[in-house]
Formats: structure tokens, sequence, C-alpha cells
């Protein structure tokens, strides 16, 4: 086995990467793979929030880097799927207890169990984003439809070319669709567009993702809607799988009869 | 005008963004620098006016993006008067 390291990551901070990380993680483990996402942000952990797994932590990825535990033991394992492990951060250490080094040997002695290593990147351009860029076999890029999120991801595109990780992929999160018909918010081919970027999948705003968060249950864990359909088709997507993307998600009843487009 | 338009207003701000993000997407990649599209539009008018009448106010400086390119498109109204009789 020799697992896929993606690493999830944005330039903005809040459009959407730790949930991406988390829902896809569990979707690519209840098709069967088996997965681990890492939190790539030190001192500021939250996957292990979102993911609902917070009170069972004992010991994080700085301890296995820095020696005081094995592998197996920086991993809780997530018994809602099968194969489904997370790898919290430290909460109280230093930004550079983990650089690209580290990073990249914490995957290669994932790559022989995992079929999926997932990262979720801090925001930013600086130290903690390169760390969790350094081991990406593939680099999905979390953009809103909303001008700081594009501006940013542009300049997070040209670090990941720089570094020869790309071709990144696009996943176009919180979409209003009633909106984009509305002509009053970008739309996800004009994202594509103006970016250049091919987009894997787009993830309609959905009022359970807050739901699930608050009650630390990804949504796809959850049932159905139109976000965890999304992030499903994203998941079989990244196992190679041809899947068309809806560009018209998330229409609504009231603005399929009365919008445009 | 379609329904939302004549409920909820706001025609058309995607498209803004869409041209402001363009232009500052241009300007962070350093081939632009914010300020030189004026500079531009003034040495233009400056060059095309030896030569021809034109409509200085109307001169206009866009970008135009397709697929893996960016162009800069100056769009110069001329000046025409009806002949005289």
């Amino acid at each position: 086995m020799q697992a896929t390291v993606i690493t999830i990551t944005s330039g903005k901070g809040g459009v959407g990467k730790t949930t991406t990380t988390a829902n896809l993680g569990a979707s690519l483990a209840l098709l069967g793979k088996k997965v681990v996402v890492i939190d790539g942000d030190i001192g500021l952990r939250n996957l292990d929030i979102v993911m609902g797994l917070e009170n069972r932590i004992v010991y994080d990825a700085v301890d296995y880097v820095e020696g005081r535990c094995r592998l197996r033991q920086a991993m809780i394992r997530d018994k809602r799927a099968p194969e489904l492990y997370v790898m919290p951060t430290a909460q109280t250490r230093d930004k550079s207890a983990i650089g690209p080094a580290q990073m990249r040997q914490v995957c290669d002695d994932l790559r022989e169990e995992m079929d999926y290593v997932i990262i979720d990147s801090p925001a930013g351009i600086e130290q903690g984003f390169q760390t969790c860029l350094a081991p990406a076999d593939r680099v999905l890029i979390v953009v809103n439809a909303e001008v700081s999120s594009v501006r940013d991801a542009d300049r997070v595109l040209g670090l990941i070319e720089a570094q020869e990780k790309g071709p990144a992929h696009l996943i176009i999160n919180r979409l209003n669709a009633a909106r984009v018909r509305r002509q009053d918010m970008l739309s996800a081919e004009d994202v594509e567009e103006i970016l250049t970027t091919e987009i894997i999948g787009i993830v309609p705003e959905d009022e359970s993702i807050l739901t699930s968060t608050n009650k630390g249950v990804p949504v796809v864990l959850n049932g159905r809607g139109p976000a965890a359909n999304a992030y499903r088709d994203i998941a079989r997507r990244l196992t190679g799988e041809d899947l068309p993307l809806q560009k018209t998600q998330n229409a609504s009843i009231l603005s399929r009869l009365f919008g445009r487009g | 005008m379609g329904f939302f338009d004549r409920f909820f207003g706001n025609r058309g701000s995607a498209n803004a963004a869409k041209n402001r993000l363009r232009l500052a997407l241009v300007h962070d990649s350093g081939a632009l620098a914010p300020g030189q599209v004026e500079i531009i539009r003034d040495e233009i008018i400056g060059v095309l006016s030896k030569h021809l009448k034109i409509e200085r106010d109307q001169v206009n400086i866009s970008l135009d993006q397709g697929k893996g390119e960016v162009r800069l498109l100056v769009d110069v109204p001329l000046s025409v008067h009806k002949r005289a009789a």
C-alpha cells in the first residue's frame, strides 16, 4: 500500500478547510479506504473538535515527531467509519515544532499503512502552509466565491506552482446557487476561469454544516443533504471515478421557479 | 430584468467582482503595478492625439481573460463629426 498525500489549503482563513478535510476523510473512509486526517495547524487545533474527538486526545503529532509516542498512539481511531484516524496537532507548542522535513517524515511513515493521508493546512502562506505543502502528492484549494478568497487562492496557486506541487484543484465551497442565478455571486465557472484551475467539487451552502459541526459529526456521517452529497462526490473523484460536476446544485424550489439561467 | 432583479436589485455585482478580481490578480502577479494603467492611459492619449481626434474622456482600458492568457484591451472612441454640407 502506498498512500496518496492530499493537502487541503486556501490562503484565506474561514473558508471551510477543516470542514472539508473532515468530510473528505470520512467520505473516503466510508468508501472502504484507510484514511488518516492530520491537523496541520499547530497552536490552533480544530480538526479534533470539528470531528467530535476532542476528548480522546492523549498524544499528538508533535509528540510523535519528538519521539514521545509511537505512530499509532498519535492517531485517534474514529469508530464511525471502518478505517478512519485523526492525528491531532499540539495546542500549546510553537509553530516551528514541525517543519517541512518532519511533516514529510510523518507522511512517509504513514504511507505504508494508509490509502489516503489528508492534511488540513493552516490559513496563510507562511511556514505552517509550507510545512503542509511539502509532502503533498495532490493539493486541493478551498475557495469561496468571493473576492478576497479568490485573490488569496491565486497567491496560493502561485506558490504551489513554484514548488512544483501542481496542478492543484479547486473546491468551491458554500456556493449559493440562488445568488449566482441573480448574478449577485461569482459562479463556479467564473472562479474556475479567473484562477485558470480545474474544479474538483462544488459544495453548496448548507445549514446542516453548522448543526453537524456543533455536534461534532461530519455531515457525511450524518445522512444526506446537498453538502454531504457534494463531499461524497469529491471523494469518489479523488479515487479516480469520473463523475460529472453539477454546477447548479442547491437550487431551491423557489429559485428554480423564478430564477433564470 | 428577471424576477429576482426587480425584487432584490444588485444586478451584476458578480460581474463587478469578476472585473475587479481580474485586475487585482494582474497587479498581484507583478505584471502591471496598480496606478500604471492610468499612466498608460495618459501616454496612449498623448500619442494618439497627435494623429487623431479622440474622445479623451472615454478611453477605456480593461483586461480580458481567455484560456491561459490575459490581454489588455484599449478602447479609444474617435471624435467623428458630421461632414460639412
